[in-house]
């Protein structure tokens, strides 16, 4: 996946924070921005800074998920500078062990700082002599951290543990027009680049259903059509939560004339239903070309080298990218989640070309909030009269 | 107290403010206090912008500054200080608001310029960006400038663009075609994607549903022949699609499509040029605008239509800027700075139509047959001699096959069956030397069937895809029919052979498949569920097989009738 940027092709801000990153000295620095200004890319060009101004330095790049540290992988790999020296990058999980055990880094390039908690933020500010977190507090999708299990630093908790500098890119690089107009619904501070008007846009389709059935009915039969058009590409669909998915998957296996993987009513799932791992085996049996990825199970490699579309939650895919995205069931009430906001803005953000958008009945009142400008198709109204095919 | 403007950089306001005096030039400076400035007419502002503010930076990247007149110094250049700083004028408010973020807010402010002016600004600033990337290309690809109306409407649509109106169909083909820059969920990728979009690109303008045009007969063409599309280069593929749509019966329909986007005939070539530029455009935003990934499409395009080209260069350079290519165009300068320098293949073969050869179909496979036929029936010592025979007959070189080829004469009805000799070299190249290296005379005609099938037929029957199912049930009901007079007439047995040749196979079919012979039932049920066009092809067989030995006889009839009865058809010969 090429995505990293190299230094004398990023914009003037990001160039900016990079060049002070050295005056700063010990002191910790906050590289804040929205979904797509680049935020990651600039953490990695900061570490370059830091590797080649201190070449036999301990330094360690700190991500929140797996699919994450992949991803950082290979965007270190496609920095000449870094090419013969081995950086680690970790989970917070993995850094968090490390740092109980008393191991000290030069510096740590903390990737998504707004969902990690407290106590890990003190150990990494304990641990290191150079601080350097990327992440904006108003994104952090999580109210508890899993294994944590405390809720994630504020944006004020941060700033009174670090006194970090903060240095703030707003121009979104990443996002299309079509994307950054949704955004814009809800955050609007957005600033979109200069050069915008060559690069393709996405297409963003609203989809409204009478029926559940007849929703996921639909989203499946798109997603599948579009997994056998473009098979170079990758496709994901994406849920606020598991239940959604597994209550998809079995609805998709009903379509296809396949026993269902779980006889339980949702949301009432249990343990066994919940065993995404075996759901992923179930459905290779069954040869839809569905995967599971998140927490360890499934990988997004494999899931493109066997061309399955991939299911995923928003929290999961949260710093990854698909070409086409489908979000099915976004009636699903976001309940007392408190950053609401960050996790749609994840879930929108997640599309590169093609993004779909369903619900049954009526949509969430937090995505109505982005969606607001968006046309809604019904889909009872697809049946197009013969006299509007031209040719 | 007389003040001028200075446009700095924030880097270089950092710098003033940090070390008290920087050197700057006098280009930068606007000759007007900014109440003066204000006066001025909005054009007149906004060409003062463009002479006076570097070239690219982001509108929060660079400030005004009101200066007082008399306290610049100079130092081989001018040179400035902050005592001289009357007040800041940012260029527009997210600039105002990004600055103030950034800088010291006890600083004096002054409200920003007027939008209208910077908009005006930055359109001409737009233009010279992206003027400059449409010429660098141009003369990369040593190509001709467009004609100067061609380029204006790119302009224009390019300022619709930018002013994100809503199209109707009284906007131009450009300013949708600018305006439409998505790829629809529906579009199949590869080759077909850009003509697909092209198709949609009608829809637009005619103010029709996009969506609709899946359910249109060009998209379906499109579709049911986009592994052969693939095959080609895109200007084959360009070439393809323009013979079949011209010569079968989605004619009609292919004329009213190119009448839309050609604005009733202003761009002859408009279908083909948008289709090239969303091609191009795509490989280019894939991968990461290197120009090199395009190289071999543009010089294909402009060894065959030098016009042509130069329009989609253009439309792509103007579109894409020099901000987004200028990496890229690098990459071919002869600048010492480079470690690596690339330079054009100028070797990418021309797909002339002098050297285009034909090949016509029929006297193929009449070559064909007759080897088959001469080896039927003989004993070892003259299958060898035959073997001897035939090899001498056999070109002995890829070459030569296709020398062979060149003789044939050109009618008009086989000018669609046409195939190039390149496009036979590069794809068929494998099975022709198969072919070549044959051992025996069965291998020989197996292999040219299969290569036949595969690269001549296909190109035939572009809309037919039989399934093995299908196979073996047209396969069951030409066995039945040939044996309803108690004989198997040779000309029978040919126009079975015929039949193995002619249909294009979704999969491939052997004799093993045969093995396991289909039941009747299952034969005409899948008969019964085939499409029309297909019917038709199985009416066609079995009636050329009730008369292929001169007469019809009632067991044939009647057995003709019975499957036309399984088919629906009111044939009733």
């Amino acid at each position: 996946m090429q995505w990293m940027i190299e230094e004398d092709r990023l914009g003037p801000e990001q160039k900016e924070i990079i060049n002070d990153m050295h005056t700063l000295k010990d002191k910790a620095v906050w590289i804040q921005g929205h979904a797509g200004s680049g935020k990651s890319i600039v953490l990695l060009h900061a570490l370059t800074e830091f590797i080649i101004r201190n070449p036999k330095s301990n330094v360690v790049v700190v991500v929140f998920t797996l699919a994450l540290v992949d991803l950082l992988k290979s965007g270190l790999k496609q920095i000449p500078a870094l090419v013969d020296i081995n950086i680690p990058v970790i989970t917070i999980y993995k850094l968090n062990k490390l740092l109980h055990l008393g191991q000290k880094f030069d510096a740590i390039f903390c990737d998504e700082v707004q969902d990690i908690p407290m106590v890990l933020l003190k150990r990494m500010k304990n641990g290191s002599n150079k601080l350097i977190i990327a992440g904006d507090a108003a994104q952090s999708i999580y109210t508890s951290v899993p294994i944590f299990n405390e809720r994630p630093c504020s944006k004020t908790e941060i700033i009174t543990e670090l006194d970090p500098e903060v240095k703030t890119t707003k121009t979104i690089y990443r996002l299309t027009r079509s994307i950054i107009k949704v955004l814009m619904n809800v955050y609007n501070d957005l600033f979109a680049d200069l050069v915008h008007i060559g690069r393709e846009d996405s297409e963003i389709r609203l989809f409204k259903a009478n029926d559940y059935f007849k929703e996921i009915e639909f989203s499946w039969k798109e997603s599948k059509q579009i997994n056998i058009d473009r098979t170079q590409k990758v496709h994901a669909v994406l849920f606020f939560q598991k239940n959604d998915l597994i209550k998809y998957v079995d609805t998709v296996l009903n379509i296809e004339g396949k026993k269902k993987w779980t006889n339980e009513t949702y949301p009432d799932y249990s343990q066994e239903s919940r065993d995404l791992r075996g759901m992923n085996k179930y459905l290779n049996e069954k040869n839809i070309p569905l995967m599971y990825v998140g927490n360890g199970i499934g990988s997004l490699d494999e899931a493109n080298q066997k061309k399955k579309i991939i299911l995923m939650t928003y929290h999961s895919s949260k710093g990854l990218d698909f070409d086409s995205v489908s979000l099915p069931c976004i009636q699903t009430d976001l309940g007392s989640t408190e950053n609401e906001n960050a996790i749609i803005l994840v879930a929108l953000t997640r599309a590169k070309s093609q993004l779909l958008i369903t619900f049954t009945g009526s949509m969430s009142s937090g995505f109505k909030k982005f969606l607001k400008n968006t046309s809604v198709k019904n889909i009872n109204d697809l049946k197009i009269d013969s006299d509007e095919v031209i040719f | 107290m007389k003040t001028i403007l200075i446009a700095l950089l924030r880097t270089e306001f950092y710098y003033l403010i940090k070390y008290d005096s920087i050197k700057t030039s006098s280009d930068r400076m606007i000759m007007h206090s900014f109440q003066g400035f204000k006066k001025l007419p909005i054009d007149a502002r906004a060409n003062l912008l463009q002479i006076s503010l570097p070239l690219h930076e982001q509108e929060h990247e660079v400030l005004l500054i009101e200066y007082d007149n008399k306290l610049i110094g100079f130092d081989n250049a001018p040179k400035i200080n902050t005592k001289g700083i009357y007040s800041i004028v940012p260029l527009t408010e997210m600039a105002s608001k990004l600055l103030l973020s950034k800088i010291n807010n006890n600083f004096n402010f002054k409200s920003h310029i007027e939008l209208s002016v910077y908009k005006m600004f930055e359109n001409i600033r737009g233009n010279i960006h992206r003027l400059e990337a449409a010429d660098q290309l141009r003369l990369l690809f040593n190509l001709e400038k467009p004609k100067e109306d061609f380029s204006s409407k790119i302009k224009e649509a390019t300022l619709t663009k930018i002013k994100n109106k809503n199209l109707d169909s009284n906007n131009s083909i450009f300013e949708h075609l600018l305006d439409f820059d998505i790829t629809p969920s529906f579009c199949p990728e590869g080759n077909i994607e850009a003509f697909i979009k092209s198709a949609c690109l009608g829809y637009k303008k005619i103010e029709e549903d996009i969506y609709n045009v899946k359910d249109g007969d060009i998209f379906k063409y499109l579709k049911i022949n986009k592994e052969k599309i693939e095959e080609y280069s895109f200007y084959e593929a360009t070439e393809f699609i323009n013979e079949n749509l011209n010569e079968n019966e989605l004619k009609d329909k292919y004329k009213t499509m190119q009448e839309i986007l050609t604005e009733n005939g202003t761009y002859q070539n408009a279908f083909f040029m948008f289709s090239y530029f969303y091609h191009l455009k795509k490989i280019m935003e894939i991968n990461d605008y290197k120009i090199e990934f395009i190289e071999k499409d543009i010089m294909e395009l402009k060894s065959n239509n030098k016009e042509l080209a130069s329009n989609v260069i253009f439309l792509l350079g103007y579109t894409l800027s020099i901000q987004t290519i200028s990496r890229s165009l690098q990459t071919y300068s002869s600048s010492q700075l480079l470690k690596e320098k690339k330079q054009l293949n100028i070797n990418h073969r021309k797909k002339a139509k002098s050297k285009e050869i034909i090949l016509e179909i029929t006297n193929q496979k009449e070559a064909i047959k007759n080897v088959s036929s001469k080896t039927t029936n003989i004993s070892e010592k003259e299958k060898k001699e035959k073997l001897i025979q035939l090899k001498a007959e056999f070109p002995s070189s890829i070459d030569d096959v296709l020398a062979q080829i060149d003789k044939k004469d050109v009618t008009k009805t086989t000018l669609k069956k046409r195939i190039t000799v390149n496009f036979l070299k590069e794809k068929g190249k494998q099975e022709l030397e198969k072919m070549l290296g044959a051992k025996n005379k069965s291998e020989y005609g197996q292999l040219s069937s299969e290569f036949q099938r595969k690269w001549l037929y296909n190109i035939e029957n572009p809309k037919e895809n039989w399934t093995k199912e299908e196979y073996k049930a047209l396969y069951y009901l030409m066995d039945k029919m040939a044996n309803a007079d108690k004989k198997f007439v040779e000309e029978e047995k040919d126009l079975i052979g015929k039949f193995h040749e002619e249909l294009p196979m979704s999969s491939k079919i052997n004799t093993d498949d045969f093995k396991v012979r289909i039941k009747p039932e299952r034969a005409e049920n899948i008969i019964k569920t085939m499409d029309n066009k297909k019917k038709e092809k199985v009416k066609e067989f079995l009636i050329k097989m009730g008369e292929s030995d001169g007469k019809f006889i009632p067991s044939e009839k009647k057995y003709l009738e019975r499957v036309e009865k399984i088919m629906l058809f009111k044939h009733s010969k």
